[in-house]
């Protein structure tokens, strides 16, 4: 798959996953507040009614006898409506406010006299006994804020009253149980809509980079032929004007002619070394590392003997890997190269196991800004006190090449030295 | 001495049957397989230059009749040369790629020649090369490049052979492939060494 499309993809659901997180959250958060104020005008409504509700049934029962000629069909008027904050806020029959309150809730009050007697004002709730409840109650006591939520789903209000503390514990598992739903189905909404989306979004971005691919493809396509098509007229051509100057003698024409073929025939080779890893035909041998990196070193020992660069070699025998022997070659010579170029003082190369994995470390005193040590493997950088002819493709084939061969590469500055690491 | 030059684009053809005959070689020129197999058969060449890419005959095929004929090849191709052509067992006897300078060309064609007139025989690790039919005696095939390469390690020159690695690594996959224990390593401020490999 191109490497265009997977970011796509990354992106996309990475940004689907952050909004559907962001809503579900909002969504959930408001229910789960609200759920909470309604079981706080609750817990207001028993501590305006004295820690119980009975009272108030009473109340409702007697208006009924006395008021049933008056509105007989008018059910709001049967009951005696909370005051101040619950009708502020009253949803009918359907909030805590609803005329059947009392018999479907689930709560107990107790009170607390300053001497630490404890007394009973209701007790509605079979889930636990009243000796639990009571020692439960008094733990609640100690706790700081006058109310909130305790052993998960019951919310609780302290308030005192001349002196004596009341406790009215109410049971809201029932209320929230909704709430905990949403939250699943919240959950496996999420989690089934991402998939279903990376799904489509995986045809959908097919189709989308699929004239990309193609371009990219031909563009590769046409490299590769410019390759191989321009290499038999530059052979036909140089061996003309061979054959031209061995018959006539050479002359300032013929020989114009070899300069512009030899020009071309380096270009040819640079495109060809430029879409060398894009295509997938490396071939694969066991490749002595340690030969070739001794090798390229020792080849170029003298050139770091003419600028005065201390070359220390550390390299462990008989390092071998699969790969493609031609780019290890490559890689080895434009670490050197590199060296050679920025290298200030010393330059050490050390290539060793570790773990199952063969570092090579390339290391040498340079003068780098530190923040500059990521960017040396952009293609076409060129760092400030380089050679004016450098293009700045080495490093950026070293880091190809370590990657082609599934390892990491890594460069830091420290100490005025730059330290490059590849683990293969 | 005749050579066969074998390619479908009839300027090089023309061109490079010019030079090599400036150079007092005989040259037959071929620019399908087909052709290449009608002349092989009518003329005994000391080599064939032969381009890849010719048509009517699958250049697999080609290499094999060759190769029983015992003319040796001097293959012409488009790409970099990889070990994979190198170790195939009907790999011609040295490769070129496009493109090269006629001096370059002429060049190997004399290398070749010259050696598969000589000859004589090169020992290394058990293992015995005839130079003049660049094969083992057990029949793997070795390229010009990579006895080339022996000769000037074992004499304890440095070899100057492009692409070094590459040959050595082919190398170093052959003794590993008859069984020899040799095996050639770069021995630092010392140069390449043949030595025992005890595994």
């Amino acid at each position: 798959m191109n490497k265009v499309r997977k970011k796509f993809l990354l992106y996309a659901m990475l940004s689907l996953f952050a909004l559907l997180t962001v809503m579900l959250a909002i969504i959930n958060g408001v229910n789960y507040t609200m759920a909470a104020g309604d079981a706080d005008r609750i817990t207001q409504m028993l501590c305006d009614n004295h820690g119980t509700f009975d009272d108030t049934i009473g109340k409702a029962a007697k208006k009924k006898k006395t008021d049933v000629s008056a509105s007989p069909d008018t059910p709001s008027q049967q009951y005696e409506r909370p005051p101040e904050d619950g009708a502020s806020r009253s949803m009918g029959p359907m909030g805590p406010d609803s005329p059947d309150m009392n018999s479907s809730l689930r709560y107990f009050t107790f009170v607390f006299n300053p001497d630490g007697n404890c007394g009973r004002i209701t007790y509605r709730l079979s889930a636990v006994d009243e000796e639990d409840a009571k020692e439960w109650a008094k733990s609640l006591l100690d706790s700081a804020s006058a109310t909130g939520w305790t052993r998960g789903t019951y919310r609780y209000r302290i308030y005192t009253e001349n002196k004596r503390q009341f406790v009215t514990v109410i049971d809201q598992g029932r209320e929230l149980l909704p709430s905990y739903r949403i939250l699943i189905i919240s959950v496996c909404g999420e989690v089934f809509g991402l998939l279903i989306s990376f799904l489509v979004l995986r045809v959908v971005s097919k189709k989308l980079f699929a004239p990309l691919e193609e371009a990219d493809w031909k563009q590769r396509q046409f490299i590769s032929n410019i390759e191989s098509e321009f290499k038999l007229p530059l052979t036909v051509i140089n061996a003309d004007t061979e054959l031209i100057e061995r018959q006539n003698g050479s002359s300032d024409y013929t020989k114009s002619i070899n300069r512009q073929v030899r020009k071309m025939t380096a270009l040819v080779r640079d495109i060809g070394s430029l879409a060398i890893f894009k295509e997938e035909s490396a071939v694969t041998t066991t490749v002595n590392l340690s030969s070739t990196l001794s090798y390229i070193l020792d080849d170029r020992r003298h050139k770091f003997d003419e600028r005065g660069i201390k070359l220390v070699i550390s390299i462990e025998d008989d390092i071998t890997i699969a790969g493609d022997d031609e780019a290890i070659r490559k890689m080895c010579a434009e670490l050197a190269d590199n060296a050679l170029k920025y290298a200030v003082g010393s330059a050490s190369f050390t290539l060793r196991r570790e773990n199952d994995r063969i570092l090579l470390i390339a290391e040498n005193g340079a003068k780098l800004q530190s923040g500059s040590a990521d960017q040396v493997f952009d293609r076409f950088t060129v760092l400030e006190n380089a050679d004016p002819h450098a293009i700045g493709l080495g490093l950026s084939y070293v880091r190809d090449i370590v990657k082609h061969h599934n390892g990491r590469v890594t460069a830091k500055v420290e100490d005025e030295r730059f330290i490059l690491t590849a683990a293969l | 001495m005749k050579i066969l030059l074998a390619d479908p684009d009839r300027d090089l053809l023309m061109t490079y049957k010019a030079l090599l005959e400036l150079e007092g070689f005989e040259v037959t020129t071929a620019f399908d397989g087909t052709q290449v197999i009608t002349r092989s058969v009518q003329t005994r060449f000391d080599l064939a230059v032969m381009d890849r890419r010719l048509p009517r005959i699958d250049i697999r095929l080609l290499m094999k009749a060759l190769l029983e004929a015992d003319i040796p090849v001097l293959m012409l191709v488009d790409h970099k040369i990889t070990p994979a052509d190198l170790l195939d067992e009907n790999a011609a006897c040295a490769y070129m790629s496009f493109p090269f300078v006629p001096s370059e060309l002429i060049g190997r064609v004399k290398e070749i020649i010259g050696r598969s007139k000589d000859g004589g025989r090169l020992e290394v690790g058990g293992i015995s090369i005839d130079r003049s039919r660049f094969r083992e005696k057990n029949g793997m095939r070795f390229t010009n490049e990579e006895i080339t390469l022996l000769d000037s390690i074992m004499n304890g020159k440095k070899p100057d052979t492009h692409r070094i690695s590459t040959y050595i690594n082919t190398l170093n996959n052959r003794f590993e492939r008859l069984k020899s224990s040799a095996r050639i390593k770069y021995v630092i401020k010392e140069g390449y060494r043949v030595v025992s490999d005890h595994e």
